[in-house]
């Protein structure tokens, strides 16, 4: 119960902070939180009797580590981006 | 102005939107538990006692070798944007850094082998262990770059790939045998090691070469 409630607040601070925010690292930090809440709200939400469901925390673990692949990715973008609007101001 | 409406239009939405979804989340019913049995069921032929490790080295092992891949294809493409930057070390010599050095990295390599051979009867395996061993690698790297023994990059890449290249080898042998990724009974156990240990030296290469690609500076 309590679980899953944190779970949703953390969706949705993060889908707020996705749509809000102008930056592109507050995005992508924004989008770690939400999908922490989800799978928050995932396990809470199959869990029976104390004993999580092995699958689901098969298919988490999975997910976890997908999402911290494309973290680093969408890290090293924006730096390249970062570098390239940096250039192009020192030109103007 | 207009922004500032658009702004708290959304805070009220989300409120709305928080509100309706706990509302539902938490009046749901638990799904039946016919994979659950399923799983109890065909726990003897796996060849391990965990179940979390089971199901991802075996019943859905075709998942974890596709991750392994994206994870794998994410530091082609960091490598891919690579050349913007340079890397230039700072080196801080000082008394907690070398104990640092001595004594705590031994240490945890240790603990990640631990976290791997204990992955076939409790919570870890593969991923922790790598997690472990890639900030283990990530603390060395930053504390004493200069002393810190770099392979040549083929060396390195040859690491980066081993782990999926086994994984795969492993689902070519039991081609043999069965389908893909599909395990006897009595030799289950020595594969999903053998996997386990490869994968963790492979994705601890690769997770802390995510780090040490990100920590490099923007050439001047």
């Amino acid at each position: 119960m309590l679980f899953i409630i944190t779970g949703v607040a953390l969706f949705v601070l993060g889908l707020l902070g996705v749509i809000v925010h102008k930056e592109f690292l507050r995005k992508l930090i924004s989008l770690n939180v939400f999908t922490s809440g989800i799978f928050l709200i995932f396990v809470s939400t199959t869990t029976r009797e104390d004993i999580a469901d092995p699958i689901v925390i098969a298919l988490v673990l999975t997910g976890l580590v997908v999402t911290l692949g494309a973290s680093a990715f969408a890290m090293m973008l924006i730096r390249a981006y970062a570098k390239e609007s940096i250039k192009e101001s020192d030109n103007v | 102005m207009r922004n500032k409406t658009f702004h708290s239009l959304l805070y009220f939405l989300a409120f709305w939107l928080f509100v309706g979804l706990s509302f539902i989340l938490t009046n749901i019913n638990t799904l039946d538990s016919s994979m659950h049995t399923k799983l109890f069921e065909a726990m003897p032929h796996s060849g391990v006692t965990h179940e979390v490790t089971a199901v991802l080295l075996n019943f859905r092992a075709l998942d974890t070798l596709l991750e392994v891949g994206v994870i794998l294809l994410s530091l082609i493409a960091i490598h891919a944007l690579e050349p913007n930057f340079r890397y230039t070390p700072l080196s801080f010599e000082n008394t907690i850094t070398n104990t640092f050095v001595a004594i705590l990295f031994p240490l945890i390599a240790l603990y990640a082998f631990y976290i791997l051979y204990s992955g076939s009867y409790q919570s870890g395996g593969a991923f922790s262990a790598s997690a472990l061993l890639a900030g283990g690698i990530i603390i060395l790297r930053l504390v004493k770059p200069r002393s810190f023994f770099v392979p040549k990059e083929l060396i390195l890449r040859f690491l980066y790939v081993s782990g999926l290249f086994y994984f795969v080898c492993v689902g070519m042998i039991s081609l043999f045998f069965g389908s893909f990724l599909e395990y006897r009974d009595y030799i289950a156990s020595f594969y999903i090691i053998s996997i386990e240990s490869v994968l963790m030296l492979s994705l601890g290469a690769i997770l802390s070469a995510y780090f040490i690609n990100a920590v490099q500076r923007v050439k001047p």
